[in-house]
């Protein structure tokens, strides 16, 4: 079960399946002590989290959630400390004896929503 | 020039545009606006935030001005890119070792 990885020139993609049905998956992406275990240490933070990354030399990361549609969507604006805003989606598809799993981390700046063309989040300064 | 500013710089839809369109060949202001809905003032203004993110270059050429894409200008973005190339995998990793884990 390997991850295939593609990439434009603004975005970083995973994708692969987890033997754990959607729902298991979208817990251990929302509940703060699982994403611990994880990702980075997490604390809830205003609806989103906040990853601390300093055990590991990397910065804060202010996660908060753009859009969430459970077990199957969710979006987050990642802001990592000295970075400009980012945004990371997870979908997960339901597949026989487990999900498939598609992370993209893009880098491009203007998150559209999924219902139109309206920009929900410009990243400021 | 640094990460934000390139991101600041390419986050504007008709700067970027502006930009891919460079990418394709240097041109001066006048080539460049055919095709964009703007005014000289505006193309001027998304130019001039695009050279000082570092991302365009430009050169007098008798009465005109010729802009082009500077390729290293884009190295902030790269350095971005290559942070999360590599911090990804090893967490999916993780993932997948917490799913076992994890009660149903």
């Amino acid at each position: 079960m390997t991850l295939e990885v593609s990439e434009n020139d603004k975005d970083v993609m995973f994708e692969g399946a987890l033997e754990a049905a959607p729902e298991k998956v979208w817990r251990a992406l929302t509940v703060p002590e699982l994403v611990s275990a994880w990702l980075l240490p997490a604390a809830e933070n205003d609806g989103g989290l906040k990853l601390d990354g300093s055990p590991e030399g990397l910065p804060q990361v202010d996660c908060q959630v753009i859009e969430a549609d459970a077990p199957n969507l969710l979006r987050y604006r990642w802001r990592a400390e000295g970075e400009r805003g980012s945004g990371g989606t997870f979908e997960l598809t339901p597949i026989t004896g487990g999900t498939w799993l598609r992370l993209t981390h893009e880098a491009a700046i203007v998150l559209v929503a999924a219902n139109g063309n309206t920009p929900v989040m410009r990243a400021a300064a | 020039m640094n990460e934000a500013e390139v991101f600041r710089a390419l986050a504007d839809p008709t700067r970027r545009a502006v930009f891919e369109r460079l990418a394709g060949g240097g041109q001066n202001a006048t080539q460049l606006r055919e095709g964009f809905a703007i005014s000289p003032p505006a193309m001027s203004q998304h130019l001039a935030v695009l050279r000082e993110a570092g991302l365009v270059a430009e050169q007098r050429v008798g009465r005109h001005v010729n802009y082009s894409v500077r390729p290293e200008g884009l190295a902030p973005l790269a350095e971005w890119m290559d942070r999360y190339r590599a911090f990804w995998p090893g967490r999916i990793e993780k993932l997948k070792d917490l799913l076992k884990e994890m009660d149903q």
